[in-house]
């Protein structure tokens, strides 16, 4: 700053000069041409001693007033561009003005808008410069006399009192911008939280160092956040209960169907060992219609040992944790398709794999899904010449899918909702036997790897299910619990 | 060999006689004895309780045990069995509608012999008892009756 004030000075001194030499110079040269010219002029004209002096004093007058005449034009000049100049300089300045004017007043303007007021305070002379909105936030409705940091300081409440006093004191020492929040006690008794940031102004060591600062109430955010915080914990609480609550049902419902399918199967073989039995032991004394009526039993128990056979696996599906692990997935499908072919030797079915299939999932659970889903090829192509099974890669909503399709009976796609249904067929047990179980299983299991699953279908053209399984882990948390 | 007995521990009295009548059907001749729960099979085989007059020895050439019984469970009974100097090498045959693998492991890790699981078809159910009666009796050979105590 200074050193721009001393470049204006050397600019003004130079042109002062400059101005002055404009004013002499002519003079000077108008003065040496006269007295070199004016007296022989004279000479040669005048002869006569009295007329001599008569004009020479008349020439001593013209040559006065010629130069009087120009040095009233040059420093008219001058003192016209002085003018100018000064004029040109107090235009500045009030622009110059105007314009801190208007900036202070943007301040003001934003500062009051947002309820935010601001206080300069000089350290040496302890003299301030507030914004009525600052006094007002203390519960002042007309200015106080004197504001110093210990009155601000007795409003601070007591607890916080030393933090705000420590964290101001060693900002001031370093320098530093800081903020700070705190509770205060107004004028009126209320209690209030403010929000204060400070910053240290620049200045020389004669001005003192000045501090200004920003103050708001922030109180309603405070309660707001508050709010928040505790809507927060109760909701978090509540999430909590729920989940033990869901959690202990779905153990109390795993544990139930884990029962009852042991239990269920104890009577069961008493029914059928019994009918067995008794066809094997006193078949002689059984004529055609009660053997007729206990082979039925043994059929019956056969297919209730099938349904808790399913239902066993299907609760298994629900229980316990996901281990994922990369499952060849190619690999499984040629040997479960190995194993069907073991079974039915006398089934002709190609099959078409697509290698290198693989998957992250839970290695046991997705043998259980492809063991249904090919059973289900396996079994649904059954009366289709040139059976075919294929198993491909696909995509499902942009989402790495696996897709196994045959060209077997295929169902009725106005149906396709009820296929995941557990006990829900859409075969009857005469055209192709089952428990309605296997798909609700498949599902269950691609949802506990947070995946899905889609059934493409046409009557007599084929089915097609394919499957995506998120690659992601904790996907276990979205545990289905219907 | 031919004289001493099978244990079953069994609390469903239609398993019973369905077991019995398959052990029947593979033609053995050793006597069976059946306890109907878990303290009444330990009772039997350490010579406790209402069997406090029984002779202990010889002891059974296999039990055949059910893993949810009354009173003690099967993986209790064994639990004890395993810690009696007496049946801690007794034969064990876990024989159980159950086939959870957490109560396969947890059997196997309470020592016992064998897991085999009831099947629910009457016949796969009499030629897995058949099976296991005619190992068990004609195939295994036992450590001799007073083996241990020579020690």
């Amino acid at each position: 700053m200074a050193r721009k004030l001393d470049d204006i000075n050397w600019a003004r001194g130079q042109s002062a000069r400059w101005a002055a030499v404009q004013v002499v110079l002519p003079y000077t040269l108008l003065a040496l041409v006269w007295i070199f010219l004016s007296d022989r002029a004279l000479n040669w004209m005048v002869a006569d001693a009295e007329a001599w002096v008569w004009w020479s004093i008349a020439k001593g007058s013209l040559f006065v007033l010629v130069t009087s005449a120009l040095l009233y034009f040059l420093v008219r000049r001058l003192l016209t561009r002085i003018n100018r100049l000064l004029m040109n300089e107090l235009r500045l300045r009030e622009r110059r003005k105007m314009e801190l004017e208007a900036s202070e007043q943007r301040l003001k303007f934003a500062l009051e808008t947002s309820g935010v007021g601001s206080v300069e305070i000089d350290l040496k002379t302890r003299n301030t410069i507030r914004t009525p909105l600052h006094d007002r936030l203390y519960g002042y409705d007309q200015p106080p006399e004197r504001w110093t940091p210990e009155i601000f300081l007795g409003h601070v409440i007591a607890r916080d009192r030393e933090r705000v006093r420590k964290a101001f004191e060693s900002a001031t020492r370093e320098g530093r911008e800081w903020s700070l929040e705190f509770r205060i006690r107004r004028l009126d008794g209320k209690r209030r939280w403010l929000w204060a940031a400070g910053r240290p102004l620049p200045g020389n060591d004669e001005e003192g160092s000045r501090v200004t600062i920003i103050v708001q109430d922030i109180t309603e955010m405070r309660e707001a956040q508050e709010q928040v915080r505790r809507l927060n914990t109760s909701l978090e609480r509540r999430v909590a209960e729920r989940t033990a609550e869901l959690t202990a049902a779905n153990q109390e419902l795993d544990s139930f169907a884990y029962a009852v399918s042991h239990d269920l199967r104890a009577p069961l073989r008493a029914m059928n060992g019994f009918s067995e039995a008794l066809i094997e032991d006193c078949s002689d004394q059984l004529d055609e219609t009660a053997r007729g009526y206990l082979n039925q039993i043994v059929l019956a128990s056969a297919r209730m040992g099938e349904l808790i056979e399913g239902l066993l696996v299907l609760s298994r599906c629900t229980r316990g944790q996901i281990e994922r692990q990369s499952v060849d997935l190619s690999a499984l499908a040629e040997s479960l398709l190995e194993e069907l072919r073991r079974a039915e030797p006398e089934r002709q079915v190609s099959q078409e794999i697509q290698p290198g299939l693989r998957l992250e999932a839970d290695p046991r659970m997705i043998e259980v899904l492809m063991r249904n889903l090919l059973e289900n090829a396996w079994k649904y192509t059954g009366q289709t010449e040139q059976a075919m099974i294929r198993i491909q890669a696909g995509e499902i909503d942009g989402q790495a899918s696996i897709a196994i399709e045959d060209n077997g009976a295929g169902f009725d796609p106005d149906h396709s909702e009820r296929l995941f249904k557990a006990f829900q067929r859409l075969h009857r047990q005469d055209e192709f036997p089952g428990t309605g179980i296997g798909l609700a299983t498949v599902q269950r299991i691609v949802h506990r790897h947070g995946g899905r699953i889609q059934a493409e279908g046409q009557t007599g053209v084929g089915a097609r299910f394919a499957f995506t399984l998120r690659s992601e882990g904790n996907s276990d948390t979205n545990r289905e619990s219907h | 060999m031919r004289d001493r007995c099978l244990l079953l521990v069994e609390d469903n009295p239609q398993d019973e006689l369905l077991t019995l009548r398959a052990l029947r059907k593979a033609n053995l001749v050793n006597p069976v004895e059946v306890t109907r729960d878990g303290q009444q099979a330990l009772d039997f085989l350490l010579g406790q309780g209402e069997f406090a007059d029984r002779a202990l020895e010889p002891l059974p050439l296999v039990v055949l045990l059910d893993l949810k019984l009354p009173k003690l469970s099967g993986v209790e009974v064994l639990e004890r069995l395993r810690a009696n100097e007496r049946t801690r090498l007794l034969p064990v045959v876990i024989l159980t509608s159950s086939d959870e693998s957490a109560d396969r492991l947890r059997a196997y890790e309470v020592g016992a012999n064998s897991f085999v699981r009831k099947p629910v078809g009457f016949a796969e159910f009499a030629e897995t008892i058949a099976r296991l009666g005619v190992y068990w009796v004609a195939t295994n050979e036992p450590v001799e009756p007073g083996a241990l105590r020579c020690r």
